[in-house]
């Protein structure tokens, strides 16, 4: 008995000192949550002095150049925006993992405009034509008509985004180049561009300067450089019936060229991207591009950025004979998410970033080009970015890419066939001839085609 | 007496004076563990095998599947891209590992060999492992860079002429290997420093005595003793190496062309630029199987070799 006792007071003991660990734990645990609720309502305003609050999702290019703007914004209008950033390829995932998850995570979400038809087929996104419809406003005539018509999706169903980023993919080229190896400006014709190219490239190469700049890195990449060659050649991925394009003769021929400039290109071409081209393009690298975006032509007329301040030009992209040579957008939109809680104060917000002021202030503070014709037309903008006006013209003149909401994969594919041709993996052919194989697969799988 | 009731009633009943978070105390300890495991790992892993099995349509507010059976999987095994990551992902995980494993081995036997100053380098060699694979990719990819990296540069400095270190498609992946040898080297390392720092001395001395030469003695003593750690080093390494991305994603995102593409990387592009997660989950379920088969095996016959021999 005595060391049934003695064995009890011992468990006894030794559950106490457990039960009294375990509650004094539990106490503290609660102690610190309850400290960090009376220290969260003692800062806290009360809630009739808070302002409206809403997410917005950019890419971690853009969220540094908007935040002057959404300082003021918030200051004025007491209203709390937190951005969410991340690289172009992680914000397009996490804002579709969201959006179909309806996490209400975001609010407004700035949407490249390939992204589109994707967002408004899923109805990810909310019709703010309706919202404007409803306050009696319209969408001001000021926009580039182009450009604010990717924000419709399907056409005539409303917009589902304004455009605030007025992106034109450009042709470009160095006047004084050129001009000194006697080359008439500018190329007309793809064939125009490749002798151009291998002439500059032969004559100057050795001295750093190539004939042409084109992105070879798989994916978006690849494909954005490579499909005004192919609209050049006077098709395009797909006819109107979605039946992809990319094993026809003028598809065959687009893509030879492409190869054979990617050989006159600055070498290390398969690892080229948006940054490195519009760098080799400011920096006096490279000659001539089919690729070239506002962003970056801002920077080659920027002095304190560029060697090649005054000796570029822009223009339509060339075509060959017989074809109507068009320009490309890739303009960012805002819309609001479908289901947003902030619905108002979102729109409240795009209505204010999109108009002509603020427009104004992201060109001249940080060179986004703008979507209204007032600002590309303004005396101030004109007078520090002289390509102002050829800019607006390839807006009016601009093609989007497929408007399907597949196009993502669409772009992954081509363009890493694209890129492995240009890599030496593949032939040209047995790339345009696989991505046609592959993109019909996807149109098959997704009901498009039977 | 009345402590001796207590006692008794305590052992007469005890469910009645135990609460009952103290009787299932054992559970309630493992519960946020099961939770988690049941939450980021289970239900992710069965909801993938389901998506395998399945066609994708992301919708607003959830997805639309439908059941196409093996479909996805009779794809991947016919898809080119899926048959070239798989071959680049082995040659990966077979080339990084062979030289992560000497070359920590080499550093260890060194080291254990009294060189002076053995306690800096051994904290030298713990940087790499410490540092977030993102910020080592970054990193290395400025010093490939062709134009104005260090590496060019020094060749320069040299005679040498640049080397288009990530954009040669006969180049980029074994120099990109390079920068997960550096990483991962010291982890080989630091194990096997540890085990032959801890290997019984005696053997070394009876060898000594004998006469035997440095190699010999490597050969029949060090190794052999070696050879358990070796087997768990070589194991951590080639699954771990199997499933790189990170190096690659940040470096090329696979390329020049598709000429990196490992099966991770595979599965990112079919999930995340084609958003075609049923796919996708196909090739990873398969990965999964690949690596999960393979693990056995070598844990069942080479490992089993080195296990502490079964009690009668």
């Amino acid at each position: 008995m005595g060391n049934a006792a003695n064995d009890s007071t011992v468990t006894s003991a030794a559950i106490l000192d457990r039960r009294a660990l375990l509650k004094g734990a539990a106490a503290g645990a609660a102690a610190t949550a309850v400290g960090a609720a009376s220290k969260r309502s003692a800062f806290a305003a009360p809630a009739f002095l808070q302002g409206a609050s809403f997410v917005l999702a950019c890419t971690s290019d853009d969220a540094p150049k908007i935040q002057p703007l959404l300082d003021d914004y918030q200051k004025a209008n007491n209203v709390t925006i937190q951005v969410e950033q991340a690289p172009y390829n992680d914000i397009q995932a996490k804002i579709i993992t969201n959006l179909t998850q309806g996490t209400g995570a975001y609010d407004v979400i700035s949407m490249d405009d390939p992204w589109i038809p994707q967002f408004a087929g899923g109805d990810f996104i909310m019709n703010i034509g309706e919202l404007m419809d409803k306050r009696g406003i319209t969408a001001d005539p000021d926009f580039v008509p182009e450009l604010l018509a990717l924000g419709d999706f399907p056409p005539g169903s409303g917009l589902r985004g304004l455009p605030w980023v007025g992106n034109v993919q450009v042709f470009a080229w160095r006047t004084d180049v050129l001009k000194d190896l006697g080359l008439e400006a500018p190329p007309k014709s793809w064939d125009d561009v490749l002798a151009y190219a291998q002439k500059i490239t032969e004559e100057k190469g050795a001295s750093g300067v190539y004939g042409i700049g084109l992105r070879g890195v798989a994916g978006n990449p690849a494909a954005t450089s490579f499909l005004p060659v192919l609209r050049g050649y006077g098709t395009d991925l797909f006819d109107e019936n979605w039946e992809p394009q990319l094993e026809t003769d003028a598809a065959m021929q687009a893509i030879t060229t492409q190869l054979a400039l990617a050989k006159v290109a600055p070498p290390g071409v398969e690892s080229v991207g948006h940054p490195e081209n519009g760098r080799n393009m400011s920096q006096g690298l490279i000659a001539q591009s089919a690729d070239i975006w506002p962003d970056q032509l801002l920077q080659i007329y920027d002095p304190e950025l560029s060697k090649v301040v005054g000796m570029v030009d822009i223009g339509a992209e060339p075509a060959q004979d017989g074809v109507k040579p068009a320009n490309m957008t890739g303009n960012w939109l805002l819309g609001i998410a479908e289901g947003s809680a902030n619905a108002d104060p979102a729109l409240d917000f795009i209505l204010w970033f999109t108009a002509a002021e603020q427009q104004k202030r992201l060109l001249l503070d940080q060179n986004i080009p703008a979507t209204r014709i007032s600002v590309l037309e303004d005396a101030d903008a004109v007078a520090k970015f002289p390509f102002l006006p050829g800019l607006l013209a390839a807006g009016r003149n601009a093609v989007p890419r497929p408007r399907t909401e597949h196009y993502n994969a669409v772009e992954a594919i081509y363009g890493r066939y694209v890129a492995e041709a240009i890599a030496g993996q593949i032939s040209g052919e047995e790339a345009m001839t696989q991505a046609n194989k592959e993109i019909r697969d996807l149109m098959v799988r997704e009901g498009v085609l039977d | 007496m009345a402590s001796e009731a207590a006692v008794a009633e305590r052992h007469a009943t005890p469910a009645q004076i135990v609460p009952w978070w103290e009787r299932n105390l054992a559970w309630l300890l493992v519960a946020p563990m099961i939770v988690m495991f049941v939450v980021f790992a289970l239900l992710p892993s069965l909801t993938a095998i389901l998506f395998a099995f399945s066609h994708i349509k992301l919708t607003r507010g959830g997805m639309q599947r439908t059941f196409i059976g093996v479909d996805n999987f009779q794809r991947a095994l016919e898809d080119p891209i899926v048959r070239q990551s798989a071959g680049i992902t082995l040659k990966w995980a077979l080339v990084v590992t062979t030289v992560e494993i000497l070359l920590g081995l080499g550093l260890a036997l060194l080291l254990a060999h009294g060189v002076r100053g053995r306690g800096v380098f051994t904290s030298l060699l713990i940087i790499p492992i410490i540092m977030p694979p993102v910020a080592v990719s970054l990193m290395w990819f400025f010093m490939y860079e062709p134009n104005f990296g260090v590496i060019n540069y020094l060749l320069n400095q040299v005679g040498l002429p640049s080397v288009l270190w990530l954009s040669d498609p006969n180049i980029a992946l074994y120099a990109m290997m390079a920068v997960d040898v550096w990483q991962a080297t010291p982890f080989a390392f630091l194990l096997l420093y540890a085990a032959i720092l801890s290997l019984p001395r005696d053997p070394y001395e009876a060898a000594a005595i004998d006469g035997a030469s440095r190699w010999h003695i490597f050969r029949t003593v060090t190794l052999p003793l070696l050879l358990p750690v070796l087997g768990v080093v070589v194991l951590l390494r080639l699954i771990d190496a199997a499933r790189v991305f990170d190096k690659i994603f940040v470096m090329t995102r696979g390329g020049p062309g598709s000429s990196a593409y490992t099966t991770t990387l595979t599965v990112y592009v079919e999930a995340f630029n084609k958003y075609d997660f049923g796919y996708a989950s196909a090739i990873s379920f398969m990965f999964q199987v690949v690596l999960v088969i393979f693990g056995t095996i070598y844990v069942r016959r080479v490992m089993a070799d080195y296990s502490a021999p079964a009690e009668s």
